[in-house]
């Protein structure tokens, strides 16, 4: 079936928008606990590698995908090992872990740079929904991964409102001495959930290597990471909007190929910077809606905080 | 017939044992091999100064601190007491005195927050019905849907205790239970330990440094001084004059302090203040104040009832919808805090650790918070170290506080030496007006004095002081007038002398009176 120009676009904001929604949803749960992760970008290139090796090795996409899942968590492990068992700050390790990630990716994936992806993510057209017109072939016609995408932020909700679980892990990072004195086992939960998010973080990686791209190549997440930052904070750390964040900068990301091929006339370049603006856009809004009360913020109250028991 | 129970006390196996419990923390030893027998259905008040070692010895006794020696048994089994939850989990819960609550959350989320009995799937409605039917068991008054921070902090102590009482601990041990709470609402709350202990296998422990409350409220009293057991009594072989020399090792000086004497011109004027509080409801409604140079207005009230909302818009930390502040003959409505203290008020906070002093910072940098914007201190764009430490070296000693180290965290100062640093700090800035919120809570009997007579002292060279207290004797001792807080009005006004305890009690209560 042809799209026409917005359609086509649209599909795009949903595509671009997918491996941002798995990065976002990966540094929401981490953040939720008070770890602030701006490594992430680094871990999604760890995640687009393995996932790529992965499937390359065993012809097998699953196990792909679950390698870059393992392996985003693995790394992401290292950062909550630095920064949750032994207190580093966690701005510093989070550069160190971008750092480590950029060098190691590209490492790893030398031998591979330039193979197709011979078992990539296979489109999955929902069978009845597909048939609606104008929406279906947008919204049911996609990657099936980008269905797993959707998913996630919805698990979160689910997991942190609705939960007695979620009710607790969100006190650590809100107030982990609080957390502590209930019992919640802070130190253990804080490991935990970095390391699951840094597995959501490769995912949105492994994405990209086996589902848009279908190859590896060096520094291929080209900024995602920090965009999915700026996501986390423009959802207001609310997992629900997450979608809204992503699929929104996703589709600023779209505009640039809409741009192509309606032959507008503007740049391209000031179309691709559109993400970045819209980031700094976010930090602004961000600050200006807590401008009555120094000092808060929607940002969990221990966010980048580690944690003393007695402190 | 009355049967008289005749078994001594020491027959009967104890609920909990302290064995010789020890904690040091570097030099200081915080508990020196201290005993500790808890019955079940009693009591049991610790009775001590600030830094005596009593929040240190529960803070073992709750798994938050593992003691460097001694042993504790439970039901005459020796445990190993890791952490709160461990604690939790053998019946020991507690309300500490910095209630642990989390700020940015609701009181039902609060409440429920790491417990095994919150259903594993419960959202927001759940949660707040639950709590609705808790707050109704246990006879709190608590709002399940309010947050934490736009709770007073007497509200935000019903929160805590209901927490730990849903729990259902066996034994309930509360940190200076009543610093926040009007005499009736402590008498209720005694009532209610009470009742808990004498349903069977339950253990209330107390802290406290109040001696009245621990005659009246206790079965037993243990003493620490300088973290050591001085005894253990039991409470009806006390009395308070018995307890304060073990506690303090002096005799008190509890006569009223002498009225003002010339009163000056009006020095802060608030007409027909209207405020709303963090959630939008009316928190002052038409309040009027003249306060006077050398006179201190006392502020009685149940908190909640906007005191730390008029100590706010006399400050300028909250601006107010309509009416109007005056300071002197100036004009300071919706003016910038930095306007007031300019003015010449000072202000001691409600929280001395979250809005008076920084705690990440030094003594010698909190010292100097009123006053390095100004030269000596400043020194066009620098402030100069040399007098930093003059002014800090001064204040510590006016104020008569011990320190080794200007530049080490003001954390490492006890409650009451904070306390006297904070206070001594906004005495020297406060040329005409001094707010003080609480200034004596959590302090031992020899800090409060002390700061007491600072203010005095303040008072009688002129400063008009508004003194918001929850603490009546203090306030029936010190203040000039009184004035009753309800529900964000001014219910009644008296002179020194001019009142009796019942009448104002009624007051805070909202029970209307006639006042003659």
């Amino acid at each position: 079936m042809e799209l026409d120009l917005w359609q086509e676009t649209l599909l795009q904001a949903i595509v671009l928008g997918t491996p941002l929604l798995f990065v976002a949803s990966g540094e929401l749960l981490g953040q939720k606990v008070g770890v602030f992760n701006i490594g992430i970008e680094g871990v999604m290139l760890m995640g687009a590698v393995a996932g790529f090796v992965g499937m390359h090795e065993s012809s097998n996409i699953a196990i792909g995908i679950l390698s870059a899942a393992v392996f985003g968590a693995l790394f992401s492990s290292l950062f909550a090992l630095a920064t949750v068992v032994f207190r580093a700050n966690q701005v510093v390790s989070g550069f160190g872990l971008w750092l480590l990630g950029l060098g190691l990716s590209s490492q790893i994936g030398r031998g591979y740079t330039g193979i197709r992806a011979s078992n990539p993510i296979e489109r999955w057209e929902i069978p009845l929904l597909h048939d609606i017109p104008i929406f279906g072939p947008v919204l049911f016609a996609h990657l099936w991964a980008v269905y797993l995408a959707f998913l996630s932020p919805l698990l979160l909700w689910f997991i942190l409102q609705r939960t007695r679980h979620g009710l607790n892990i969100r006190s650590i990072g809100e107030d982990p001495a609080a957390a502590d004195t209930t019992g919640v086992a802070v130190t253990a939960w804080r490991f935990l959930y970095v390391s699951l998010g840094g597995g959501l973080v490769g995912l949105g990686g492994a994405f990209l290597s086996l589902g848009t791209s279908q190859t590896f190549t060096q520094f291929m997440t080209s900024g995602l990471g920090w965009i999915g930052l700026a996501i986390v904070m423009f959802a207001g750390w609310q997992p629900l909007r997450l979608i809204l964040g992503a699929y929104l900068f996703g589709g600023l990301r779209a505009l640039d190929f809409a741009a192509q091929s309606a032959d507008w006339n503007i740049p391209s370049e000031f179309l691709a910077m559109l993400p970045f603006l819209g980031t700094l856009l976010v930090l602004l809004v961000g600050a200006w809606r807590f401008r009555n009360r120094p000092g808060a913020s929607a940002a969990p109250a221990a966010l980048g905080i580690s944690f003393f028991r007695g402190g | 017939m009355i049967v008289e129970d005749n078994a001594p006390r020491s027959a009967i196996a104890p609920l909990v044992e302290m064995r010789e419990v020890t904690k040091q923390f570097g030099s200081l030893t915080a508990v020196n091999r201290v005993d500790l027998d808890i019955h079940a259905g009693e009591v049991h008040a610790i009775l001590g100064e600030n830094g005596a070692g009593k929040t240190t010895l529960m803070n073992v006794l709750t798994g938050l601190l593992k003691p460097d020696s001694g042993q504790i048994f439970l039901d005459g089994s020796e445990i190993s007491i890791s952490s709160p939850r461990k604690a939790l989990e053998l019946g020991i819960g507690i309300v500490h005195q910095h209630f642990r609550l989390v700020e940015n959350f609701t009181a039902a989320e609060n409440l429920h927050l790491g417990w095994n009995d919150t259903p594993r799937l419960a959202g927001n409605k759940d949660l707040i019905d639950r709590t609705h039917a808790l707050a109704k068991q246990f006879n709190l008054d608590v709002e399940p849907n309010a947050r934490i921070w736009q709770l007073s902090v007497g509200e935000q102590q019903r929160v805590a205790i209901l927490r730990t009482l849903s729990r259902g601990a066996r034994i309930l041990i509360l940190d200076e239970p009543t610093a926040v709470l009007t005499p009736p609402e402590a008498e209720r709350l005694f009532e209610m330990l009470r009742g808990l202990a004498e349903s069977s296998n339950r253990a209330v422990i107390f802290i406290s440094h109040k001696l009245d409350e621990v005659i009246t409220a206790s079965d037993q009293v243990t003493v620490l001084r300088a973290g050591s057991r001085v005894n253990t009594l039991r409470t009806v072989d006390c009395n308070q004059e018995l307890l304060a020399e073990m506690m303090i090792g002096r005799h008190l000086d509890t006569q009223p302090a002498p009225p003002a004497k010339d009163l000056g011109p009006a020095v802060l004027v608030g007409k027909r203040i209207v405020v709303r509080n963090d959630r939008g409801l009316p928190a002052l409604e038409n309040i009027d104040l003249e306060l006077r140079s050398g006179e201190i207005i006392g502020v009685a009230g149940v908190a909640g009832n906007g005191q730390r909302e008029l100590s706010e818009v006399l400050t300028g930390l909250r601006s107010i919808d309509t009416g109007q502040i005056f300071v002197g003959d100036q004009e300071l409505t919706n003016a910038d805090p930095a306007d007031f203290l300019r003015a010449g008020i000072g202000h001691i906070p409600e929280d001395r650790y979250s809005s008076g002093l920084v705690s990440s910072e030094s003594i010698e940098h909190n010292a100097i918070l009123r006053a390095f914007r100004d030269p000596p201190i400043r020194r066009g764009l620098f402030l100069s170290p040399a007098d930093i430490k003059n002014h800090a070296e001064q204040l510590v000693n006016t104020v008569k506080i011990a320190v080794r180290d200007l530049r080490s965290s003001v954390r490492a100062l006890s409650g009451g030496n904070a306390q006297r640093l904070l206070t001594g700090r906004e005495i020297a800035a406060a040329s005409k007006v001094l707010v003080a919120v609480h200034p004596t809570r959590g302090l031992d009997v020899g800090a409060a004095e002390a700061v007491r007579q600072v203010l005095l002292k303040a008072r009688d060279s002129g400063v008009g002081i508004l003194l918001i207290s929850e603490d009546l004797s203090e306030l029936l001792s010190l203040a000039d007038r009184i004035v009753v807080m309800f529900r964000g009005r001014l219910t009644g006004e008296f002179n020194k002398y001019e009142y009796d305890v019942n009448t104002l009690g009624l007051l805070m209560g909202g029970s209307p009176v006639e006042v003659s």
